[in-house]
Protein backbone atom coordinates (compact mmCIF):
# COMPACT_ATOMS: atom_id res chain seq x y z
CA UNK A 1 0.00 0.00 0.00
CA UNK A 2 2.52 2.40 1.28
CA UNK A 3 4.66 1.63 -2.61
CA UNK A 4 0.79 2.02 -4.61
CA UNK A 5 0.70 5.75 -2.44
CA UNK A 6 3.96 6.83 -3.83
CA UNK A 7 3.97 5.75 -7.43
CA UNK A 8 0.75 8.02 -7.76
CA UNK A 9 2.29 10.58 -6.18
CA UNK A 10 5.39 10.45 -8.46
CA UNK A 11 3.27 10.21 -11.21
CA UNK A 12 1.42 13.30 -10.56
CA UNK A 13 4.94 15.16 -10.09
CA UNK A 14 5.92 13.62 -13.68
CA UNK A 15 3.21 14.63 -15.72
CA UNK A 16 3.89 18.56 -13.96
CA UNK A 17 7.04 18.13 -14.94
CA UNK A 18 6.66 16.20 -18.18
CA UNK A 19 3.49 17.49 -19.86
CA UNK A 20 3.99 21.38 -18.82
CA UNK A 21 7.51 20.90 -20.05
CA UNK A 22 6.10 19.59 -23.61
CA UNK A 23 4.21 22.78 -24.00
CA UNK A 24 7.09 24.86 -23.42
CA UNK A 25 9.10 23.22 -25.85
CA UNK A 26 6.33 23.49 -28.37
CA UNK A 27 6.10 27.25 -27.93
CA UNK A 28 9.51 27.70 -27.62
CA UNK A 29 9.57 26.12 -30.86
CA UNK A 30 6.98 28.24 -32.65
CA UNK A 31 8.61 31.20 -31.51
CA UNK A 32 11.83 30.39 -32.06
CA UNK A 33 10.73 29.59 -35.81
CA UNK A 34 9.32 32.63 -36.32
CA UNK A 35 12.34 34.71 -34.81
CA UNK A 36 14.52 32.99 -36.80
CA UNK A 37 12.99 34.09 -39.95
CA UNK A 38 12.66 37.32 -38.80
CA UNK A 39 16.71 37.32 -37.90
CA UNK A 40 17.48 35.93 -41.31
CA UNK A 41 16.00 39.45 -42.89
CA UNK A 42 17.31 41.89 -39.28
CA UNK A 43 19.77 39.99 -37.13
CA UNK A 44 19.57 43.12 -35.40
CA UNK A 45 16.07 42.10 -33.84
CA UNK A 46 17.99 39.32 -31.81
CA UNK A 47 17.28 40.87 -28.23
CA UNK A 48 13.66 41.33 -28.71
CA UNK A 49 13.22 38.08 -30.37
CA UNK A 50 15.08 36.61 -27.65
CA UNK A 51 12.87 38.27 -24.99
CA UNK A 52 9.21 36.80 -26.97
CA UNK A 53 10.80 33.49 -27.52
CA UNK A 54 11.66 32.63 -23.72
CA UNK A 55 8.05 33.69 -22.70
CA UNK A 56 6.89 30.16 -23.43
CA UNK A 57 9.32 28.64 -21.55
CA UNK A 58 8.11 29.60 -18.21
CA UNK A 59 5.34 26.68 -18.11
CA UNK A 60 8.11 24.36 -18.47
CA UNK A 61 9.64 26.12 -14.88
CA UNK A 62 6.21 26.45 -13.22
CA UNK A 63 6.04 22.55 -13.88
CA UNK A 64 9.71 21.47 -12.24
CA UNK A 65 8.59 24.00 -9.32
CA UNK A 66 5.09 21.86 -9.01
CA UNK A 67 7.44 18.75 -9.26
CA UNK A 68 10.22 19.50 -7.04
CA UNK A 69 7.51 20.07 -4.47
CA UNK A 70 5.71 16.64 -4.48
CA UNK A 71 9.60 15.28 -4.01
CA UNK A 72 10.57 17.79 -1.22
CA UNK A 73 6.90 16.67 0.58
CA UNK A 74 7.84 13.49 0.14
CA UNK A 75 10.57 13.55 1.37
CA UNK A 76 12.81 11.81 -1.34
CA UNK A 77 15.49 14.36 -1.12
CA UNK A 78 16.25 13.91 2.40
CA UNK A 79 16.42 10.21 1.66
CA UNK A 80 13.45 8.83 4.18
CA UNK A 81 10.54 8.29 2.44
CA UNK A 82 7.44 9.92 3.81
CA UNK A 83 4.45 7.12 4.07
CA UNK A 84 1.61 7.77 1.38
CA UNK A 85 -1.36 6.12 1.37
CA UNK A 86 -3.22 5.79 -1.74
CA UNK A 87 -5.44 8.37 -1.27
CA UNK A 88 -3.14 10.40 -0.45
CA UNK A 89 -1.33 9.67 -3.66
CA UNK A 90 -4.25 10.53 -5.68
CA UNK A 91 -4.39 13.68 -4.00
CA UNK A 92 -1.40 14.28 -4.92
CA UNK A 93 -1.14 13.30 -8.53
CA UNK A 94 -4.57 15.37 -8.79
CA UNK A 95 -3.01 18.63 -7.45
CA UNK A 96 -0.77 18.31 -9.77
CA UNK A 97 -3.30 18.37 -12.79
CA UNK A 98 -3.51 21.93 -12.97
CA UNK A 99 -0.32 22.83 -13.46
CA UNK A 100 0.36 19.97 -15.87
CA UNK A 101 -2.89 20.47 -18.12
CA UNK A 102 -2.41 24.12 -18.08
CA UNK A 103 1.25 23.79 -18.55
CA UNK A 104 0.64 22.30 -22.04
CA UNK A 105 -1.91 24.40 -23.25
CA UNK A 106 -1.31 27.62 -22.40
CA UNK A 107 2.55 26.76 -23.33
CA UNK A 108 1.76 25.97 -26.96
CA UNK A 109 -1.04 29.64 -26.91
CA UNK A 110 2.12 31.94 -25.56
CA UNK A 111 4.43 30.20 -28.23
CA UNK A 112 1.80 31.36 -30.69
CA UNK A 113 1.06 34.34 -29.28
CA UNK A 114 4.62 35.11 -28.96
CA UNK A 115 5.31 34.23 -32.85
CA UNK A 116 2.58 37.03 -33.79
CA UNK A 117 4.04 39.55 -31.51
CA UNK A 118 7.63 38.64 -33.23
CA UNK A 119 6.20 39.31 -36.45
CA UNK A 120 4.36 42.56 -35.28
CA UNK A 121 7.80 44.01 -33.83
CA UNK A 122 9.56 42.57 -37.63
CA UNK A 123 6.95 45.44 -38.68
CA UNK A 124 6.85 47.47 -35.64
CA UNK A 125 9.72 47.93 -33.67
CA UNK A 126 8.67 50.72 -31.62
CA UNK A 127 5.67 48.66 -30.57
CA UNK A 128 7.94 46.25 -28.60
CA UNK A 129 6.14 47.12 -25.14
CA UNK A 130 2.62 46.11 -26.51
CA UNK A 131 4.25 43.09 -27.95
CA UNK A 132 5.60 41.73 -24.93
CA UNK A 133 2.32 42.31 -23.17
CA UNK A 134 0.34 40.12 -25.51
CA UNK A 135 1.76 36.93 -24.89
CA UNK A 136 2.15 37.85 -20.91
CA UNK A 137 -1.52 38.01 -20.78
CA UNK A 138 -1.17 33.83 -21.31
CA UNK A 139 1.22 33.74 -18.33
CA UNK A 140 -1.42 34.32 -15.76
CA UNK A 141 -3.20 31.28 -16.33
CA UNK A 142 0.28 29.47 -15.68
CA UNK A 143 0.32 31.09 -12.69
CA UNK A 144 -3.02 30.79 -11.44
CA UNK A 145 -2.83 27.12 -12.41
CA UNK A 146 0.86 26.58 -10.39
CA UNK A 147 -1.10 28.97 -7.56
CA UNK A 148 -3.64 26.30 -7.31
CA UNK A 149 -1.38 23.23 -7.85
CA UNK A 150 0.91 24.68 -4.29
CA UNK A 151 -2.18 25.53 -2.49
CA UNK A 152 -3.79 21.83 -3.56
CA UNK A 153 -0.54 20.07 -2.50
CA UNK A 154 -0.05 22.31 0.71
CA UNK A 155 -3.48 21.23 2.11
CA UNK A 156 -2.57 17.59 1.69
CA UNK A 157 -1.64 16.22 4.76
CA UNK A 158 0.80 13.16 5.02
CA UNK B 1 -17.90 37.48 -56.46
CA UNK B 2 -17.44 39.60 -52.66
CA UNK B 3 -14.26 38.21 -51.28
CA UNK B 4 -15.80 38.95 -47.76
CA UNK B 5 -18.47 35.65 -48.76
CA UNK B 6 -15.13 33.69 -49.53
CA UNK B 7 -12.99 33.88 -46.85
CA UNK B 8 -13.00 31.26 -44.53
CA UNK B 9 -11.01 30.24 -41.33
CA UNK B 10 -7.85 29.60 -41.63
CA UNK B 11 -5.61 26.51 -40.33
CA UNK B 12 -3.15 27.04 -38.09
CA UNK B 13 -0.01 25.58 -39.95
CA UNK B 14 2.98 26.22 -37.72
CA UNK B 15 5.06 24.86 -40.29
CA UNK B 16 4.98 28.71 -41.96
CA UNK B 17 6.19 29.68 -38.89
CA UNK B 18 9.86 30.57 -40.19
CA UNK B 19 8.62 31.84 -43.62
CA UNK B 20 5.82 34.28 -42.08
CA UNK B 21 8.63 35.67 -39.81
CA UNK B 22 10.39 36.39 -42.62
CA UNK B 23 7.62 37.77 -44.65
CA UNK B 24 6.94 39.82 -41.46
CA UNK B 25 10.35 41.61 -41.58
CA UNK B 26 10.22 41.66 -45.52
CA UNK B 27 6.63 43.26 -45.49
CA UNK B 28 8.42 46.37 -44.17
CA UNK B 29 10.18 46.99 -46.92
CA UNK B 30 7.18 46.86 -49.25
CA UNK B 31 6.04 50.24 -50.94
CA UNK B 32 3.19 52.76 -49.04
CA UNK B 33 0.66 54.75 -50.84
CA UNK B 34 2.69 57.93 -48.72
CA UNK B 35 6.21 56.34 -50.55
CA UNK B 36 4.38 56.52 -53.82
CA UNK B 37 3.15 59.94 -53.61
CA UNK B 38 6.77 60.95 -53.02
CA UNK B 39 7.46 59.37 -56.47
CA UNK B 40 4.68 60.73 -58.07
CA UNK B 41 5.70 64.07 -56.83
CA UNK B 42 9.22 64.04 -58.86
CA UNK B 43 10.34 66.51 -61.36
CA UNK B 44 11.98 63.55 -63.44
CA UNK B 45 12.98 60.29 -63.52
CA UNK B 46 16.45 61.14 -62.07
CA UNK B 47 14.44 62.57 -58.86
CA UNK B 48 12.38 59.67 -58.63
CA UNK B 49 15.44 57.52 -58.77
CA UNK B 50 16.83 60.03 -55.82
CA UNK B 51 13.44 59.10 -53.76
CA UNK B 52 13.59 55.80 -54.31
CA UNK B 53 17.32 55.43 -53.13
CA UNK B 54 16.48 57.58 -49.41
CA UNK B 55 13.96 54.52 -48.94
CA UNK B 56 14.83 52.31 -46.96
CA UNK B 57 15.56 48.59 -48.53
CA UNK B 58 14.38 49.53 -52.11
CA UNK B 59 17.44 52.39 -51.32
CA UNK B 60 19.90 49.09 -51.77
CA UNK B 61 17.68 47.80 -54.51
CA UNK B 62 18.06 50.07 -56.75
CA UNK B 63 20.33 52.71 -56.62
CA UNK B 64 20.29 55.68 -58.33
CA UNK B 65 23.30 55.04 -60.63
CA UNK B 66 20.91 52.99 -62.58
CA UNK B 67 19.76 55.35 -65.04
CA UNK B 68 18.41 53.66 -68.35
CA UNK B 69 14.48 52.58 -68.47
CA UNK B 70 16.06 48.59 -70.19
CA UNK B 71 18.56 48.74 -66.89
CA UNK B 72 15.75 49.72 -64.30
CA UNK B 73 13.38 47.34 -65.33
CA UNK B 74 16.16 44.27 -65.68
CA UNK B 75 16.98 45.10 -61.81
CA UNK B 76 13.28 45.20 -60.71
CA UNK B 77 12.56 41.83 -62.33
CA UNK B 78 15.78 40.26 -61.47
CA UNK B 79 14.67 41.57 -57.55
CA UNK B 80 11.58 39.81 -57.64
CA UNK B 81 12.71 37.03 -58.85
CA UNK B 82 15.57 36.32 -56.30
CA UNK B 83 12.81 36.02 -53.91
CA UNK B 84 10.33 34.27 -55.75
CA UNK B 85 13.52 31.37 -56.26
CA UNK B 86 14.51 31.81 -52.34
CA UNK B 87 11.31 31.04 -51.12
CA UNK B 88 10.68 28.51 -53.40
CA UNK B 89 13.87 26.47 -52.10
CA UNK B 90 11.33 25.76 -48.72
CA UNK B 91 9.42 22.61 -49.73
CA UNK B 92 6.86 23.76 -47.49
CA UNK B 93 5.84 26.97 -49.37
CA UNK B 94 6.49 25.10 -52.90
CA UNK B 95 3.11 24.51 -53.99
CA UNK B 96 2.13 28.31 -53.51
CA UNK B 97 5.74 29.49 -54.77
CA UNK B 98 4.86 27.71 -57.71
CA UNK B 99 2.54 29.92 -59.17
CA UNK B 100 4.72 32.83 -58.67
CA UNK B 101 7.41 30.91 -60.55
CA UNK B 102 5.21 30.01 -63.52
CA UNK B 103 4.56 33.29 -64.62
CA UNK B 104 8.40 33.59 -65.42
CA UNK B 105 8.64 30.07 -66.64
CA UNK B 106 6.08 30.54 -69.29
CA UNK B 107 7.33 34.08 -70.60
CA UNK B 108 10.18 32.19 -71.05
CA UNK B 109 9.05 30.10 -73.09
CA UNK B 110 6.70 32.08 -75.43
CA UNK B 111 9.96 34.17 -75.71
CA UNK B 112 12.29 30.67 -76.21
CA UNK B 113 9.82 29.19 -78.79
CA UNK B 114 9.68 32.28 -80.98
CA UNK B 115 13.52 32.58 -81.19
CA UNK B 116 13.60 28.86 -81.86
CA UNK B 117 11.24 29.10 -84.67
CA UNK B 118 12.58 32.79 -85.88
CA UNK B 119 15.99 30.40 -86.02
CA UNK B 120 17.96 32.35 -83.83
CA UNK B 121 19.78 32.04 -80.57
CA UNK B 122 18.47 33.32 -77.20
CA UNK B 123 21.78 35.83 -76.20
CA UNK B 124 20.56 36.60 -72.96
CA UNK B 125 19.57 34.71 -69.69
CA UNK B 126 16.06 34.75 -68.24
CA UNK B 127 14.46 34.32 -65.03
CA UNK B 128 13.11 30.91 -65.06
CA UNK B 129 13.20 27.70 -63.23
CA UNK B 130 13.36 25.93 -66.70
CA UNK B 131 17.07 25.08 -68.03
CA UNK B 132 17.36 26.98 -70.56
CA UNK B 133 19.50 24.42 -72.85
CA UNK B 134 17.60 21.85 -72.15
CA UNK B 135 14.66 23.73 -73.50
CA UNK B 136 16.43 24.59 -76.65
CA UNK B 137 17.33 20.83 -76.94
CA UNK B 138 13.82 19.40 -76.36
CA UNK B 139 12.72 22.21 -79.30
CA UNK B 140 15.08 20.69 -81.74
CA UNK B 141 13.34 17.27 -80.34
CA UNK B 142 16.94 16.11 -79.23
CA UNK B 143 15.87 12.20 -78.16
CA UNK B 144 16.01 11.26 -74.42
CA UNK B 145 15.70 15.23 -73.05
CA UNK B 146 12.96 15.82 -70.69
CA UNK B 147 10.47 18.75 -69.27
CA UNK B 148 7.98 18.89 -66.03
CA UNK B 149 5.18 17.35 -67.88
CA UNK B 150 2.95 20.19 -68.28
CA UNK B 151 5.66 22.09 -69.68
CA UNK B 152 6.52 18.78 -72.30
CA UNK B 153 2.39 19.33 -73.12
CA UNK B 154 2.72 22.81 -73.98
CA UNK B 155 5.90 22.66 -76.31
CA UNK B 156 4.56 19.51 -78.19
CA UNK B 157 0.73 21.38 -78.48
CA UNK B 158 2.61 24.79 -79.34
CA UNK B 159 4.42 23.29 -81.70
CA UNK B 160 1.75 21.42 -83.35
CA UNK B 161 -0.42 24.39 -83.74
CA UNK B 162 2.01 26.46 -85.09
CA UNK B 163 3.00 23.89 -88.18
CA UNK B 164 -0.92 22.93 -88.35
CA UNK B 165 -2.33 26.79 -88.62
CA UNK B 166 -0.17 28.55 -91.31
CA UNK B 167 2.58 29.19 -88.94
CA UNK B 168 0.31 31.89 -86.99
CA UNK B 169 2.75 33.22 -83.91
CA UNK B 170 -0.43 34.51 -82.29
CA UNK B 171 -1.92 31.38 -81.59
CA UNK B 172 1.94 30.31 -80.22
CA UNK B 173 0.71 32.82 -77.39
CA UNK B 174 -2.69 31.76 -76.68
CA UNK B 175 -2.02 28.13 -76.51
CA UNK B 176 0.69 28.71 -73.76
CA UNK B 177 -1.69 30.91 -72.20
CA UNK B 178 -4.11 28.39 -72.05
CA UNK B 179 -1.52 25.94 -70.11
CA UNK B 180 -0.37 28.49 -67.98
CA UNK B 181 -4.05 28.75 -66.92
CA UNK B 182 -4.57 25.49 -66.28
CA UNK B 183 -1.66 24.62 -64.22
CA UNK B 184 -2.65 27.83 -62.06
CA UNK B 185 -6.24 26.12 -61.92
CA UNK B 186 -4.71 22.84 -60.85
CA UNK B 187 -2.22 25.01 -58.31
CA UNK B 188 -5.51 26.00 -56.87
CA UNK B 189 -7.21 22.57 -56.51
CA UNK B 190 -4.10 21.08 -55.00
CA UNK B 191 -3.83 23.88 -52.44
CA UNK B 192 -4.93 23.19 -48.43
CA UNK B 193 -5.57 26.68 -47.92
CA UNK B 194 -9.39 27.82 -49.21
CA UNK B 195 -8.74 31.63 -49.37
CA UNK B 196 -5.90 30.83 -51.51
CA UNK B 197 -7.86 28.38 -53.56
CA UNK B 198 -10.04 30.95 -54.27
CA UNK B 199 -7.76 33.84 -55.03
CA UNK B 200 -6.42 31.67 -57.60
CA UNK B 201 -9.55 30.90 -59.01
CA UNK B 202 -10.39 34.37 -59.47
CA UNK B 203 -7.16 35.09 -60.69
CA UNK B 204 -8.07 32.52 -63.88
CA UNK B 205 -11.58 33.92 -64.34
CA UNK B 206 -10.54 37.43 -64.57
CA UNK B 207 -7.87 36.02 -66.77
CA UNK B 208 -10.03 34.84 -69.30
CA UNK B 209 -12.18 38.31 -68.66
CA UNK B 210 -9.19 40.35 -69.48
CA UNK B 211 -8.20 37.93 -72.14
CA UNK B 212 -11.66 38.15 -73.95
CA UNK B 213 -11.69 42.36 -73.46
CA UNK B 214 -7.82 42.59 -74.91
CA UNK B 215 -9.03 40.66 -78.10
CA UNK B 216 -11.83 43.11 -78.43
CA UNK B 217 -9.91 45.95 -78.37
CA UNK B 218 -7.42 44.42 -80.62
CA UNK B 219 -10.17 42.64 -82.80
CA UNK B 220 -9.01 39.22 -82.62
CA UNK B 221 -11.56 36.65 -83.72
CA UNK B 222 -13.18 34.69 -81.53
CA UNK B 223 -12.27 31.31 -82.90
CA UNK B 224 -8.53 32.01 -82.27
CA UNK B 225 -9.07 32.65 -78.87
CA UNK B 226 -10.51 29.54 -78.64
CA UNK B 227 -7.29 28.32 -78.64
CA UNK B 228 -7.23 29.92 -74.80
CA UNK B 229 -9.61 28.09 -73.76
CA UNK B 230 -9.28 25.07 -71.07
CA UNK B 231 -12.25 23.53 -69.69
CA UNK B 232 -12.72 24.60 -66.21
CA UNK B 233 -16.02 25.04 -64.01
CA UNK B 234 -15.11 28.84 -63.58
CA UNK B 235 -15.80 30.13 -66.34
CA UNK B 236 -17.57 28.28 -69.35
CA UNK B 237 -16.29 28.62 -73.11
CA UNK B 238 -19.35 29.70 -74.01
CA UNK B 239 -19.38 32.89 -71.86
CA UNK B 240 -15.67 33.23 -72.84
CA UNK B 241 -16.66 33.19 -76.49
CA UNK B 242 -20.13 36.12 -75.33
CA UNK B 243 -17.70 38.69 -73.58
CA UNK B 244 -16.18 38.77 -77.52
CA UNK B 245 -19.13 38.00 -79.51
CA UNK B 246 -21.45 40.39 -77.85
CA UNK B 247 -22.26 44.55 -78.70
CA UNK B 248 -20.02 46.98 -76.28
CA UNK B 249 -23.26 48.07 -74.78
CA UNK B 250 -24.10 44.13 -73.73
CA UNK B 251 -20.93 43.78 -71.98
CA UNK B 252 -21.72 45.38 -69.04
CA UNK B 253 -24.43 43.26 -68.53
CA UNK B 254 -22.71 40.21 -69.08
CA UNK B 255 -19.91 41.19 -66.64
CA UNK B 256 -23.09 41.87 -63.94
CA UNK B 257 -24.05 38.81 -64.65
CA UNK B 258 -21.41 37.30 -62.86
CA UNK B 259 -21.43 39.78 -60.31
CA UNK B 260 -18.18 41.53 -61.45
CA UNK B 261 -19.84 45.51 -61.61
CA UNK B 262 -16.62 46.58 -59.62
CA UNK B 263 -14.35 45.50 -62.52
CA UNK B 264 -15.36 48.54 -64.65
CA UNK B 265 -15.30 51.99 -64.03
CA UNK B 266 -18.37 53.51 -62.02
CA UNK B 267 -20.15 55.66 -64.52
CA UNK B 268 -18.63 55.05 -67.47
CA UNK B 269 -20.18 52.85 -70.22
CA UNK B 270 -17.77 50.33 -71.56
CA UNK B 271 -15.65 51.06 -74.33
CA UNK B 272 -13.33 49.22 -76.90
CA UNK B 273 -10.76 50.90 -76.37
CA UNK B 274 -7.01 50.40 -74.57
CA UNK B 275 -7.57 52.83 -71.73
CA UNK B 276 -10.86 51.55 -70.96
CA UNK B 277 -8.67 47.88 -70.64
CA UNK B 278 -6.26 49.57 -68.42
CA UNK B 279 -8.63 50.56 -66.30
CA UNK B 280 -10.43 47.37 -65.83
CA UNK B 281 -6.82 45.67 -65.64
CA UNK B 282 -6.89 48.04 -62.62
CA UNK B 283 -9.28 47.10 -61.00
CA UNK B 284 -8.96 43.13 -61.43
CA UNK B 285 -5.28 44.03 -59.74
CA UNK B 286 -7.21 46.11 -56.78
CA UNK B 287 -9.32 43.28 -56.58
CA UNK B 288 -6.82 40.55 -56.19
CA UNK B 289 -4.85 42.54 -53.70
CA UNK B 290 -8.19 43.73 -51.02
CA UNK B 291 -8.50 39.71 -51.23
CA UNK B 292 -4.77 39.36 -50.67
CA UNK B 293 -5.05 41.61 -48.08
CA UNK B 294 -8.19 40.03 -46.43
CA UNK B 295 -5.78 37.10 -45.40
CA UNK B 296 -3.03 39.25 -44.51
CA UNK B 297 -3.04 38.97 -40.62
CA UNK B 298 -3.46 35.33 -39.55
CA UNK B 299 -0.24 34.84 -37.92
CA UNK B 300 0.69 30.85 -39.36
CA UNK B 301 -0.64 28.74 -42.46
CA UNK B 302 1.26 29.65 -46.17
CA UNK B 303 -1.53 32.79 -46.85
CA UNK B 304 1.00 35.96 -45.47
CA UNK B 305 3.66 33.90 -47.41
CA UNK B 306 1.48 34.24 -50.32
CA UNK B 307 -0.02 37.44 -49.94
CA UNK B 308 3.84 39.11 -49.41
CA UNK B 309 4.86 37.33 -52.78
CA UNK B 310 2.27 39.00 -54.64
CA UNK B 311 2.86 42.25 -52.96
CA UNK B 312 6.34 42.63 -53.91
CA UNK B 313 4.81 41.76 -57.88
CA UNK B 314 2.44 44.76 -57.68
CA UNK B 315 5.80 47.21 -56.04
CA UNK B 316 7.47 46.25 -59.00
CA UNK B 317 4.71 46.45 -61.39
CA UNK B 318 3.71 50.06 -59.28
CA UNK B 319 7.52 51.43 -59.61
CA UNK B 320 7.56 50.00 -63.44
CA UNK B 321 4.65 52.84 -64.00
CA UNK B 322 6.14 55.33 -62.07
CA UNK B 323 9.44 55.01 -63.27
CA UNK B 324 8.74 54.73 -66.80
CA UNK B 325 6.04 57.61 -66.20
CA UNK B 326 8.55 59.86 -65.30
CA UNK B 327 10.77 59.16 -67.81
CA UNK B 328 8.03 59.91 -70.73
CA UNK B 329 7.35 63.23 -68.38
CA UNK B 330 3.17 61.88 -68.25
CA UNK B 331 1.50 63.82 -66.08
CA UNK B 332 1.43 63.24 -62.05
CA UNK B 333 -2.58 62.64 -62.22
CA UNK B 334 -2.32 60.50 -64.80
CA UNK B 335 0.42 58.18 -63.43
CA UNK B 336 -1.53 58.51 -59.98
CA UNK B 337 -4.59 56.79 -62.11
CA UNK B 338 -2.62 54.15 -63.26
CA UNK B 339 -1.23 53.21 -59.79
CA UNK B 340 -2.37 49.62 -57.74
CA UNK B 341 -3.16 49.48 -54.15
CA UNK B 342 -0.57 49.44 -51.72
CA UNK B 343 -0.13 45.95 -49.49
CA UNK B 344 -0.47 48.27 -47.08
CA UNK B 345 -2.11 51.61 -47.02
Amino acid sequence: MLVDGLVFALCGSALAIGLAGIGSAVGVGIAGATGAGVMTEDPGKFGQVLLLQALPGTQGIYGLLAGFWVLIKLGLFGGTPATVTVAQGMQIMFACLPIAIVGLLSGIAQGKTSAASIGMIARRPEETGKAIILPAMVETYAVLALLATILLLNSIKL
Amino acid sequence: MKHSAVVPSFREDTNFAYLVGRVRALESGLLTQKILDNLLRADDLEQALRVIAEVPYWGTVLPSSVRSLQAIDEVLVNHYWEIVEDFRQYKVAFPLVNFFTLGFDFSFLKLALKYHLAKKDLEKSYPTTLESKRVLRFFSGEGGEFLPHHFEMAIRETLTVFETHAHNVQLLELVLDRFYLQEVYRIATTLESEPLRNWLFAFVTFAYIKAALRARCQGKKPEVMRFMYFANPLISQESFLRFMELPSDKVSELVGDFGFDFLFPQGVPFRDDSYYLAEVEKNINNYLMRFARSFRAPVFGPEPVFGFLFAKGVDVKNLRIVLEGKYFAFPQEELRNKMRECYYE
